[in-house]
């Protein structure tokens, strides 16, 4: 069994991206781990006590999006990302089915 | 509606990619040097000469910061210097505004290829450009080139690039928010002889200056563009009749091979990969509300970098850059996360790297729409989106992730100031404050705080006395922002806000100019659970009573403690400041590294106990309670529980 390291909180390992905490299975490798987190849109004014209202200055909508694991609450990764964007599929090794 | 922008036939021409000029674009009247690659050169020399070239780069900036008389050079290091090989790859670049890395290279290829025939190169010659197409990352940058001649053989090229504090446009300081196509903007210039054997040409010096509302100011930032030229080209040519020319130009090819080699095998310790970004500027110019994207895809293979910005948003008002901001932007990002202890000769660099730029975006606009806030836009948007993408890479890396960088001072807050100083002479400047911005947390340990620009790695935040001594204004305040660093496990460093009032010059107003993004968002990202930095901010309390507080001796702490009506100004803006209106600017820190639930409580408190975390953040984001000085064990435990409760339920109490 070999392990390859994503990023700080998740691993890829047997085929799958897995939690280093906790070693809860999010998806395979060859996937986006986000699809396998719990995810959170929460108002862009959750990121930093400082945002004033964005409608102060624009009309489109941006939120404040989190990425938990489900086994142990682990927040994996957060985005400031426009509403009617898809989740970015941020960290992707190749050859993601190995390791 | 959206105005119809036309493409204008013949402007192709104008346009350089950065590839070297091709051999059959060169006229024979050129004669370039030629060593012999297989020329074999003992290390001791080889180490000797590098060190020289080194020592010329530097001494090259040092000389144009001491002639120059633009605090956006001699103190915030707007400015870069080079050393460039015959054909316009960089040997040596300075440590000052990185993005010009993809700046001067640029120019001198398209100058070899475009130049050599009419009106020819020769030395003693120089040349000014500032044409984004060309090379400049917005008309502002200007760039004089320099060939250094052997016999009658082109050895190389020196050249300098300064940010000048107005080069004309409907907008002062020439951040044109109002325009959205270049000739409404600064004036451009493709490479074109400024000095011609030795002379200034006084003809083309006018037809220069002649567009700027700054053009003593200007004018001197020429002469010490050309003190630095003739520095580097006199020492290069001592450095040649010391070892010879074969060993001097071996030995800048040598310095890029190198390079290229330490590169290689930098990549090859990271494994294959995609990392991808989306991130975001919003309103392109005055009165747009829209929020306009860049994407990046950075896939490592073997030993080569792709970025592909394919899917990044068309280009729209006065936001876009051009290649070669895009180009040099991403390299921003690549030299002091990737290149740490490489050496910055990026003709080799840049072998291992590719950049796809899609025609017609904001991150490579086509000619002629608008790009004077290009340095700090379109270009920036790069640098933010190529900072993530490679920090997520090297967070891949165990070997490699203590080198990583959350997200560092995500945009740049402009603030041009014009009026009649203290002796009720004009003035144009570009306040330099958000020099002090906040880096990125890393794997191991807080972002540090105002820390500087990763654009400008050596850039100084000016002195509030020389800013006082310059310009009418007093200060209020200037301080480290509370909240302002990304929450995480690690913190991003504190970015800072300034506050000041017209000062000295009789009461007249001053006129300001601001552009910016990132007011109704953060853009210095986290990563791996890092929280975003703070919005940048501009702010005015018109009407105020300062001049009260200053008549009891006092100074207000905070824009809210004086009376007036206060006013959250635009993105992108022109209005004037009178005498009793309290302006604010904030800028932004760095994004934070990790889930905050896993910081230890006692750094939190010691941020709340040092103003650097807010007791709502401490409780809300970090999970910690704070009761006066010291932390609440019990319900610190209680609330992180909380928190993952809440987590696990995708948000839901």
């Amino acid at each position: 069994m070999s392990t390859r390291q994503l990023d700080h909180h998740l691993a890829v390992r047997d085929g799958s991206i897995v939690c280093r905490r906790c070693d809860h299975v999010l998806c395979s490798a060859d996937r986006n781990f986000k699809e396998g987190a719990i995810r959170w849109d929460r108002p862009i004014q959750d990121a930093n006590p400082l945002i004033v209202d964005p409608a102060t200055f624009i009309d489109d909508e941006v939120v404040f999006r989190q990425y938990i694991c489900p086994g142990c609450a682990t927040l994996l990764e957060n985005e400031v990302i426009l509403a009617s964007s898809a989740p970015v599929w941020d960290k992707q090794l190749a050859g993601g089915s190995a390791g | 509606m959206a105005k119809t922008i036309l493409q204008i036939p013949g402007s192709e021409r104008f346009f350089s990619d950065g590839t070297r000029p091709r051999p059959e674009a060169i006229s024979p009247k050129l004669k370039l040097f030629q060593s012999d690659a297989s020329l074999e050169i003992d290390p001791i020399t080889l180490e000797v000469v590098a060190h020289k070239l080194w020592q010329i780069n530097d001494e090259q900036g040092q000389a144009l910061k001491k002639v120059s008389g633009s605090p956006v050079a001699t103190d915030a290091n707007d400015f870069n210097v080079v050393l460039c090989d015959e054909m316009g790859d960089i040997v040596n670049i300075g440590p000052y505004y990185l993005p010009h890395a993809a700046n001067v290279d640029f120019m001198v290829k398209w100058t070899v290829e475009h130049r050599s025939d009419n009106p020819g190169i020769h030395p003693d010659d120089m040349f000014l450009c500032n044409d984004p197409w060309v090379g400049a990352l917005h008309p502002q940058d200007v760039a004089v080139l320099s060939p250094v001649f052997v016999g009658d053989a082109l050895l190389c090229w020196t050249g300098s690039t300064i940010h000048a504090v107005d080069v004309g446009g409907v907008n002062i300081g020439s951040w044109c928010v109002d325009a959205e196509e270049l000739f409404a903007e600064g004036m451009t210039y493709p490479p074109i002889k400024i000095v011609e054997g030795g002379e200034i040409r006084r003809d083309v010096e006018d037809v220069y200056l002649r567009r700027s509302r700054a053009p003593a100011l200007v004018g001197l930032d020429l002469r010490a563009h050309i003190a630095s030229n003739n520095v580097a080209k006199q020492r290069m040519l001592e450095l040649v009749e010391r070892y010879g020319a074969e060993v001097v130009h071996g030995v800048m090819k040598k310095q890029m091979d190198y390079a290229a080699e330490r590169f290689r095998a930098r990549l090859l310790q990271i494994p294959d990969g995609t990392w991808r970004c989306e991130t975001y500027q919003e309103v392109s110019k005055t009165a747009d509300r829209r929020v306009h994207k860049t994407i990046l895809s950075l896939t490592k293979t073997g030993d080569r970098l792709l970025f592909d910005f394919t899917g990044t948003d068309p280009n729209v008002g006065m936001i876009n850059c051009t290649r070669a901001g895009a180009v040099g932007g991403s390299m921003v990002a690549v030299l002091p996360q990737l290149c740490y202890d490489i050496p910055w000769a990026l003709g080799g660099l840049h072998r291992q790297m590719e950049f796809v730029t899609p025609a017609g975006t904001i991150i490579n606009a086509d000619f002629p729409h608008g790009v004077s806030m290009g340095s700090i836009a379109g270009t920036w948007s790069a640098t933010n989106a190529a900072n993530v993408c490679i920090a997520k890479m090297l967070s891949s890396v165990p070997e490699l992730q203590d080198r990583l960088l959350a997200g560092c001072v995500g945009s740049w807050t402009t603030v041009i100031a014009s009026g009649r100083d203290n002796n009720r002479l004009p003035f144009v400047t570009m306040i330099m404050d958000c020099m002090a911005g906040g880096w990125g947390a890393r794997s191991f340990a807080d972002g540090v705080d105002t820390a500087g620009l990763m654009a400008a790695i050596t850039g100084q935040c000016p002195n509030v006395e020389t800013n006082e001594g310059f310009y009418p204004i007093l200060y209020l305040y200037r301080r480290e922002t509370k909240d302002s660093g990304g929450p995480g496990e690690f913190r991003g460093g504190m970015g800072a806000t300034s506050c000041w009032i017209p000062y000295g010059n009789g009461g007249e107003a001053l006129q300001l100019v601001l552009a910016c993004f990132g007011e109704a968002f953060p853009t210095a990202l986290g990563i791996d659970g890092g929280y975003p930095a703070n919005t940048s901010m501009y702010r005015m309390v018109r009407d105020s009573n300062v001049e009260e507080w200053l008549a009891r001796g006092e100074i207000p702490p905070t824009l809210e403690s004086l009376s007036g009506t206060l006013e959250h100004l635009p993105q992108k803006c022109e209005t004037l400041q009178h005498a009793t209106d309290a302006f604010e600017h904030t800028w932004s820190g760095g994004g934070g590294f990790g889930d905050p639930l896993d910081r230890d409580p006692e750094r939190v408190l010691h941020d709340v106990l040092h103003d650097a975390v807010s007791v709502h953040a401490a409780r809300e984001i970090y999970g910690v309670v704070v009761d006066g000085a010291a932390v609440d064990a019990d319900a610190t435990a209680e609330r992180r529980a909380e928190i993952r409760r809440q987590r696990l339920n995708g948000g839901a109490a």
